[in-house]
């Protein structure tokens, strides 16, 4: 274990997250390797990497929710200072971070209103109802996410696009500054692809930041500010798309090649053929 | 499939209708006496025939309805939350007649004299240990055919316990009472046994109520919930505990009376949004008119031949029952 | 004429004595098999105990017997054939619905088995305590004891004859009432007591339920009471709150007449003649 490097930020509107020599072995196979991770406000990064690269967990304990091996994860908000993450309570956790999971269904059919607002639980005080700003802030989640119009419909007759848009406002309801997101577009069609990633960048535009895990090459390439990629537990590239989506790269990491051109609008990837 | 009404608005029809209900159990029974006469006569102090049955046993009996019938319901409503499954029920899951085995143990073989406090409490034992060996087996990620094999195997399991138990206890009439612990009975109830539930019930019940957020939250799943600062193993924890001291201290006293978990949460579930925070209250108040009604009913037949509690209970939520596997079937395994 | 009369009287009458003496020493049975845990107390009181060759098991179980410590040593039998033929016992007892398969065996062996009937009224006890005796060759003794409870019973009777008729309950496990047709109306009957389970046309032992019982405002309760038995939910509704209230008076009684009643018949006599007299 390594002494950590404590990263400092003199605006005081930033929040950092950052994942030191992080290493997690299971059943005998090591998942994550030394990774070092950094995020930090007015960023959305993309993590991609092929299945089984290690995304999910490396997002899993940067949330905090699995305990790695060997390794520290370090909050830092405006009004304190790093801190390691183990040692925050979960609720004060939940109040800057927030973890969308790849697939959970709700359990049960409740109003669409209803699951969007219990993303305020960390905000909940013990024997009180709603307060204001709870029912000002699942106003603007369903607001940002063009949910209005659905709020009382119930979850389980949504699509699939409808849904994960649904359980975004329920993550952003709780108002968190970062936001550690497995996968939010996988099922979903090229419209609400759009629409969850353009949330996503706005979500850091505005001071946030976003770490999300990604399949789609172009869709990250084009909405990231910053791409790290991950093989076998390991992060072999950090950098912005450009630099990390290279011929060499794509080949050794993915095996494929694929046609990259940078337009006005962003990086352009086009899978092409596979690699033997 | 939701019924727009208030949360507020279902409280007080169910107090309302527990009230009627309530009115309606003290003036059945089997002899025929003035009720308000004896209500008067209890507060004038006097020793009539109306103050003694109405004072010594149907009070007691309403009272003891009300709290093992909210138990069962609320215990019901939160396993179910727990377990994010519509079958989950302690009777179905055999955490009653786990608790029975406890009663079973202490009150034959002469320990529960010693203290009031040894057969609730070994009822208690009785009860969390099933719900433990449920939750290893059937777990939160397991499906539903595994948690209905779960409880089939818990109560298979603690109902031949219970037998044997019986078949060595000392009395000559153990073996016959066997159809109390399994079918439950409230007949012949008094204020002991009320003194012997309310209090652990009312503990049991504060332990799961404020675990309602929780509920709620793990309506999202298991990773959404933590990533929302709750300590799922904490959580969780309070929440069986709670169940199992509840539903515990009532089966000491009422015997392992089944369904009402299953019937009471599924026909509220509409009114409530869905929602499992405030389905559990709703149930408690459900559970507590039914198991009421269902005794005013028992009391309609021949009381020379006692119809079980439990019966009733059982022919209301077999059928129920089975009606429930077949509407989510299509989410087994 | 009769001179040759004296001797001849005197010789009739002397070998006569002779004769019957002779039966007596005979055929009083010296080894007696019982499989009946009633019949076992009996002979326990009745006969000299190295006559005993067999006792059922019950009889040397704490739980069902008062005499088990007493009679530990004597061989038990679970009412099987082949524990008593093995024992070449001159009289075998059994109960009026025991061991039908074994006792047939028993006959066809060649070993005949005499059977006890339940007693069903009061007469019957003394008629079997008499029975038993003279089969065991103690007919004195066994009519002595039965003197005693015919006694013991008259004193019940006469305590209670001059008073006015009480109403009364006899309440047993189970909310059970005890009606017509058994001993323990009898009894009732005998002490000067108006059965009420009898007036509501029952007969033998009916549930009934608390409340009504409580209405029918008995005078009396009367409650078996024991001490070996563990817990039961059956003897719980003997000790339902509402029966400390009521207003009657509560007689407690030791059990046993459902069980060996012709062992116990005297004492719940007395014991029954002494609590009314409270």
């Amino acid at each position: 274990m390594m002494t950590s490097t404590i990263t400092l930020t003199a605006n005081a509107q930033s929040i950092s997250l950052s994942a030191k020599q992080v290493s997690l072995a299971r059943d005998g196979n090591q998942i994550l390797h030394n990774a070092d991770l950094h995020i930090q406000a007015g960023e959305l990064v993309g993590l991609i990497g092929p299945n089984g690269a290690g995304k999910s967990s490396l997002l899993r304990v940067m949330a905090g929710l699995l305990d790695a091996d060997s390794g520290q994860v370090q909050l830092s908000t405006a009004d304190q200072p790093p801190q390691l993450l183990a040692n925050i309570s979960g609720r004060e956790r939940a109040q800057v971070l927030a973890y969308l999971p790849q697939q959970e269904t709700p359990a049960w059919p409740l109003q669409v209103e209803h699951l969007v607002g219990l993303g305020r639980a960390p905000w909940h005080k013990p024997m009180s109802g709603k307060s204001a700003r709870d029912k000002q802030a699942i106003e603007h989640a369903l607001a940002i996410t063009e949910l209005q119009p659905l709020r009382q419909r119930i979850v389980t007759t949504l699509s699939g696009g409808e849904l994960q848009r649904t359980l975004l406002a329920r993550v952003f309801a709780g108002e968190p500054k970062i936001i550690l997101a497995d996968e939010p577009i996988a099922a979903l069609d090229p419209y609400h692809q759009l629409h969850v990633m353009e949330l996503l960048a706005e979500h850091a535009h505005q001071g946030g930041a976003v770490l999300t895990a990604l399949h789609d090459l172009s869709l990250a390439a084009r909405f990231c500010s910053r791409l790290i990629l991950l093989q076998n537990g390991k992060i072999v590239a950090d950098g912005q798309p450009i630099e990390v989506l290279t011929t060499e790269n794509l080949e050794k990491v993915y095996g494929i090649s694929a046609y990259v051109d940078c337009r006005e609008e962003g990086v352009v990837i086009i899978p092409r053929k596979r690699v033997i | 499939m939701h019924t727009k009404i208030s949360f507020s608005v279902l409280t007080i029809i169910l107090l309302g209708a527990i009230v009627a209900a309530g009115a309606l159990s003290l003036n059945s029974g089997a002899a025929d006496i003035p009720v308000l006469q004896g209500f008067a006569d209890i507060w004038q102090g006097e020793q009539s025939l109306a103050a003694t049955i109405l004072g010594q046993i149907r009070m007691p009996r309403l009272v003891l309805a009300i709290i093992v019938g909210a138990t069962l319901g609320m215990a019901g409503a939160a396993m179910q939350g727990l377990l994010r499954n519509p079958l989950a029920d302690p009777g179905v899951l055999g955490v009653t007649s786990g608790a029975a085995f406890g009663a079973v143990c202490v009150l034959y073989f002469g320990a529960a004299a010693a203290a009031w406090y040894w057969l609730p409490s070994a009822a208690i034992i009785g009860a969390l240990l099933s719900l433990v060996m449920v939750y290893l087996l059937a777990g939160l990620h397991s499906s539903m055919l595994a948690l209905i094999l779960a409880g089939v195997a818990m109560s298979a399991i603690t109902g031949a316990l219970i037998a044997v138990a019986l078949n060595f206890a000392p009395s000559l009439y153990a073996m016959q009472e066997i159809i109390f612990w399994l079918m439950g009975s409230l007949v012949n109830r008094h204020w002991d046994h009320v003194h012997i539930a309310l209090p652990l019930a009312v503990i049991g019940w504060l332990l799961i109520l404020s675990r309602s957020r929780f509920l709620d939250a793990l309506s999202l799943g298991e990773e959404s919930t933590r990533s929302l600062g709750f300590n799922n193993h904490r959580e969780r924890g309070i929440l069986l505990f709670g169940i199992a001291i509840s539903v515990g201290a009532c089966v000491a006293v009422s015997g392992s009376i089944g369904f009402i978990g299953l019937i009471v949460p599924h026909l509220l579930r509409p009114f409530v949004g869905y929602r499992p925070g405030r389905l559990m209250f709703a149930s408690a108040l459900g559970g507590a008119l039914l198991l009421i009604l269902a005794d005013i009913l028992v009391r309609q037949f021949d009381s020379a031949r006692e119809l079980k509690l439990g019966v009733v209970t059982s022919l209301l939520g077999g059928p129920f029952f089975l009606l429930l596997i077949l509407k989510t079937r299509s989410r087994w395994a | 004429m009769l001179q040759v009369k004296k001797p001849v009287t005197w010789l009739m009458g002397f070998l006569f004595s002779i004769g019957t003496c002779g039966v007596h020493a005979q055929t009083a049975p010296q080894r007696i098999a019982s499989m009946n845990i009633c019949i076992d107390q009996l002979l326990w009181d009745l006969v000299a105990h190295e006559r005993m060759v067999s006792i059922s098991y019950l009889t040397a179980s704490p739980m069902w017997s008062p005499i088990a410590e007493q009679v530990r040593g004597i061989p038990t039998n679970y009412g099987l054939a082949e524990e008593i033929v093995p024992l070449s016992p001159d009289l075998i007892l059994a109960g009026e619905f025991d061991a039908a398969s074994a006792v047939e065996l028993l006959n066809r062996l060649g070993n005949t088995v005499t059977r006890l009937p339940l007693p069903r009224k009061l007469s019957d006890i003394n008629e079997q305590i008499i029975q038993l005796g003279d089969l065991v060759g103690e007919g004195k003794k066994a009519r002595e004891m039965a003197q005693q409870i015919s006694a013991q019973v008259a004193e019940l009777q006469a305590a209670n004859a001059h008073h006015e008729p009480m109403t009364a309950f006899w309440y047993s496990s189970n909310g059970v009432v005890i009606g017509d047709g058994t001993l323990e109306h009898e009894l009732m009957q005998l002490a000067g007591l108006r059965n009420l389970a009898a007036e509501r046309g029952m007969y033998g032992f009916n549930q009934l339920d608390l409340e009504l019982l409580l209405s029918a405002k008995p005078q009396i309760l009367i409650i078996e009471t024991s001490n070996a038995e563990g817990f039961s939910l059956a003897r719980e509704y003997l000790a339902h709150p509402a029966l400390e209230n009521a207003g009657f008076k509560l007689v407690r009684l030791p059990t046993g007449l459902s069980g060996c009643a012709t062992s116990v018949l005297g004492d719940v006599a007395i014991a029954l003649k002494q609590e009314l007299a409270k």
